[in-house]
């Protein structure tokens, strides 16, 4: 028997949110088999590219709306929810932008990569992402050619793929650089990585004070193998963006250490990593509890789930680039930030603009011939009740509604008062449970992660 | 120069800030102090009375604009060194050619695209400070743009404030007005706003539907009233983030009725350009703010310089004349901008047309009482000058930049803001 509490912050950290049903149900069984159940090693099947890349006519810009509702929707409904966590980890960690690539279905490509590996093996999938042309374009390796080497790959390769700054030289990135010329795209098929064996440098290169003719796949195996001091240094980088992405910021060292060791012993294999983090005691602290503010690509899916709502109905995509995170789009190759880069007044604010929009669409639903008014029939019945803790239990509907099961006292007074105050205002009716969706989605527990 | 840690320490990763959990974690310890202490007055608790004002200008006080030119600005092709063989040499695929230039004399040209800003140059109101920089260089962009908004030369800081976050501290009730400092175009609030006690508002750049403007309506205004009390007891009960959350939406309901008036009908289709006329909108407006970020993206250019640099640079120019068109002939005189980018590029260009990342780069300030001119010292360009893999030595610390505009311009112990004294520079003709 698992804690309710645990099993919940669980459910929000390793996906998007559950009910209280589903929280129910899975804190039956023990800590270790719902984390084993998440961290299935076994990947479903590539999903086949969504037919509207098919259509004809249709702008780039389409691809990207749909694709992003079409993730959301996956991150909403999917049954493996945290391999949809974990390809939004990688989407914010190997970043490419769509507005610099051009071209969706190379998006799209990178996207399956992450879903289909983003459990697996880290150094193939440092190697896969590498060669991809929505890598290629966005960092300009598709443009290094011998005699005049781009660093821009080589760079960010080192400083913010796999081993940070501070753990290679400025001479190393020139070496590295050299060693990928060549591995460009295709001249004639820019969607196709080609290997230009004439615009390789092959002259003798010194890397991390190794001279010999590097080339760019020899470089990653160099530092994620053969050197087992970099492998280590990789191993704490990447497990301390994990812990930061899961639990909190900022973790202490022997946490760290205790999960890169976890992640060399296993030859830099993810899942048992990820299985180390769900069971590590501090995962559920207070601090971790309350440690991380959900971005809006998680606000966006928990609100998709709690209210049945699609995004093709919500549109949440036309929201999130204000809100601060515009899927296909990092703001650049660091990625997103975390907790207070959210809560900005400018980003809060269109958190709000959506909130009042979701509040009208499931308001337009219970309109609908033939709609199951759950949210209005429900609501509305308890506050046209007799019983005197009608506002509070309205206001504890649509909390669990939202999965908000512990809100604070003075967060459960306050809407407790709006609710009240709305109710007894004379003013429209329904406005009281629609009231109280917006207040939910804007409380503090709500935007938590 | 010490190394931050990119993981740990906000300066690095999060050009745009963070966590504010240390600002809120300090504002504590600055109210245990003062209960402590028994003989301060008490410190507002977490930010409840905040009301999203600030004392308004007096027709003597000076703003400041500072233009954010994001991905590492190619100076040396915005003020090219036409005068310089080596310019040529190392350049031969995107090299400005001295007749492509808008001369400025026969050693150095403006990029074509900056008409207006040349006309002003003309009238002495553009100070060109080449070479600004700090050495050694860092060419990541996040450690070098941390560097460049932290801006602080003193004993290190257990966490990272920016210089202009610090330059608010010192003003009065800095704790509590939180227009003092605002910024657009920017997810989050990028650090060079953020002090030990006070945070810069984020402005969204259109507010036509935005939640809260429209306050017509009985039932929406329960709705807003009932968001604002969330936040207004001064703890969430759900943690330094949930406190924060809670008062963010407090601050977004107050702030709305400030600021929707300033907000244009039809804002410009340029992104810049639509933040730069909200600047001067705002600043008609009086509401206070003493302090502007704004944010230009795109110069990180790896490949094809010689197209995106010449959108880049048009958009700029549109931006810095629209600012001065659209304030009011009562604030002109009080406005200075003030450019940055975290490095400039190097002065060998690639085979993809591009370079890659540089070190010191010239900043622009421009404003009716910017004493004109050229600054600092072009770095040389010959092999033997050049250091770092073939960049550019650094003449002009880019702190002594900081210490001028505290000083002769916001009238601000610069070395209080700054953690030490650097030498002035000359580019700041008065004060309001």
């Amino acid at each position: 028997m698992a804690a309710v509490g645990d099993v919940a912050h669980l459910l929000r950290r390793a996906g998007f949110g559950a009910t209280l049903p589903e929280v129910q149900v899975l804190a039956a069984n023990s800590l270790d088999d719902i984390v084993a159940g998440l961290v299935d090693p076994v990947i479903a099947p590539d999903d086949p590219r969504p037919d509207f890349f098919d259509s004809p006519d249709v702008g780039d810009w389409e691809y990207e709306y749909r694709l992003q509702q079409w993730w959301l929707d996956r991150m909403a409904t999917h049954p493996k929810p945290l391999q949809e966590k974990m390809t939004l980890f990688w989407h914010g960690h190997f970043c490419s932008q769509n507005e610099k690539v051009g071209d969706m279905k190379l998006m799209w490509d990178q996207h399956t990569l992450f879903r289909h590996s983003g459990m697996g093996d880290f150094r193939q999938l440092v190697h896969d992402m590498s060669l991809q042309p929505a890598m290629l374009l966005y960092l300009d390796g598709a443009y290094n050619t011998a005699g005049d080497a781009n660093e821009n790959f080589a760079r960010e390769l080192m400083e913010l793929f796999t081993l940070g700054v501070g753990n290679y030289t400025q001479a190393d990135i020139i070496a590295s650089a050299r060693a990928w010329t060549g591995y460009n795209v295709d001249d004639n098929d820019r969607t196709q990585f080609h290997y230009y064996n004439a615009r390789h440098d092959h002259g003798q290169k010194t890397f991390m004070g190794v001279t010999q003719d590097w080339n760019g796949p020899d470089i990653i195996d160099y530092f994620l193998a053969t050197n087992a001091t970099k492998k280590a240094v990789a191993a704490k980088y990447i497990v301390r963006k994990l812990w930061t992405f899961f639990a909190y910021p900022d973790p202490p060292q022997a946490n760290v250490d205790a999960l890169a060791q976890v992640f060399l012993d296993n030859d830099l294999e993810i899942a048992p990593v990820l299985t180390a983090l769900f069971l590590h005691p501090d995962f559920y602290s207070d601090t971790a509890k309350l440690g991380l503010v959900r971005t809006p690509a998680e606000f966006v899916a928990a609100t998709l789930k709690f209210t049945g709502l699609t995004a093709d109905d919500a549109s949440p995509q036309w929201f999130m680039d204000d809100m601060g995170q515009n899927l296909f789009e990092p703001p650049n190759v660091a990625g997103w930030k975390n907790n207070g880069y959210w809560l900005g007044t400018s980003s809060m604010w269109r958190r709000a603009d959506w909130a009042a929009y979701v509040a009208w669409r499931i308001y337009s639903h219970n309109q609908q011939a033939g709609a199951t008014n759950v949210v209005q029939d429900a609501a509305m019945s308890i506050l046209q009740g007799s019983a005197p803790s009608r506002y509070a239990d309205a206001v504890d509907f649509i909390l669990t509604m939202f999965g908000v099961f512990t809100p604070s006292d003075n967060t459960r007074r306050q809407l407790v008062a709006a609710a009240t105050r709305q109710w007894n205002s004379h003013g429209w009716d329904e406005r009281t449970w629609w009231n109280l969706v917006v207040l939910v989605m804007l409380s503090p527990e709500y935007n938590l992660s | 120069m010490p190394v931050l840690d990119p993981d740990t320490s906000a300066a690095r990763r999060a050009w745009s800030i963070p966590d504010t959990n240390p600002i809120v974690s300090r504002r504590r310890f600055l109210q245990a102090s003062a209960i402590g202490g028994g003989s301060l007055a008490l410190t507002p608790l977490l930010g409840h009375l905040e009301a999203f004002a600030a004392p308004p200008l007096k027709s003597s006080d000076a703003i400041l604009v500072v233009v954010m030119l994001t991905g590492g600005n190619d100076s040396l092709n915005m003020v090219v060194p036409i005068g310089d063989g080596h310019y040529y040499d190392r350049r031969p695929r995107i090299a400005l050619q001295p007749n492509q230039t808008l001369k400025i004399d026969n050693s150095v040209g403006l990029h074509p695209k900056l008409v207006t800003t040349k006309k002003r140059y003309d009238m002495g109101r553009v100070a060109l400070i080449r070479g600004v920089g700090y050495n050694p260089p860092d060419f990541s962009h996040f450690s070098s743009m941390g560097y460049w908004m932290q801006g602080w030369g003193g004993s290190a800081q257990s966490y990272p404030t920016g210089w202009l976050g610090r330059y608010v501290d010192g003003l009065p009730n800095a704790a509590t007005e939180s227009l003092y400092s605002v910024t657009l175009g920017t997810n989050g609030v990028p650090l060079h706003l953020v002090g030990a006690q006070s945070r810069a508002a984020a402005l969204p750049l259109s507010i036509s539907d935005r939640f809260g403007i429209n306050r017509s309506n009985a039932d929406d205004m329960r709705l807003f009233d009932g968001l604002a009390a969330l936040g207004a007891s001064g703890s969430s009960g759900a943690g330094p983030l949930g406190d924060m959350i809670a008062r963010t939406n407090t601050q977004v309901m107050r702030l709305t009725n400030r600021i929707a008036p300033a907000y244009p009908a039809n804002p410009n289709n340029n992104w810049f350009v639509r933040q730069m006329e909200l600047v001067g909108r705002l600043v008609n407006r009086n509401l206070g703010i003493r302090v502007f970020n704004v944010e230009l993206d795109g110069f990180d250019t790896h490949t094809d310089q010689l197209t995106n640099q010449a959108q880049l640079m048009a958009s700029l120019d549109a931006g810095i004349d629209r600012l001065f068109a659209v304030l009011e002939p009562a604030w002109t005189d009080n406005v200075m901008a003030l450019t940055f980018s975290e490095f400039g590029r190097r002065p060998e260009d690639n085979d993809g047309g591009g370079t890659d990342h540089g070190t010191a780069a010239t900043m622009m300030a421009i404003g009716p009482r910017v004493k004109g001119g050229l600054y600092g010292q072009q770095p040389g360009l010959a092999d033997s000058q050049l250091v770092d893999y073939g960049n550019l030595k650094a003449t002009v610390d880019y702190r002594s930049v900081y210490a001028t505009v505290m000083q002769k311009w916001l009238r601000a112990d610069d070395r209080q803001v700054l953690g030490k004294t650097y030498s002035q520079l000359g580019f700041v003709a008065s004060t309001p």
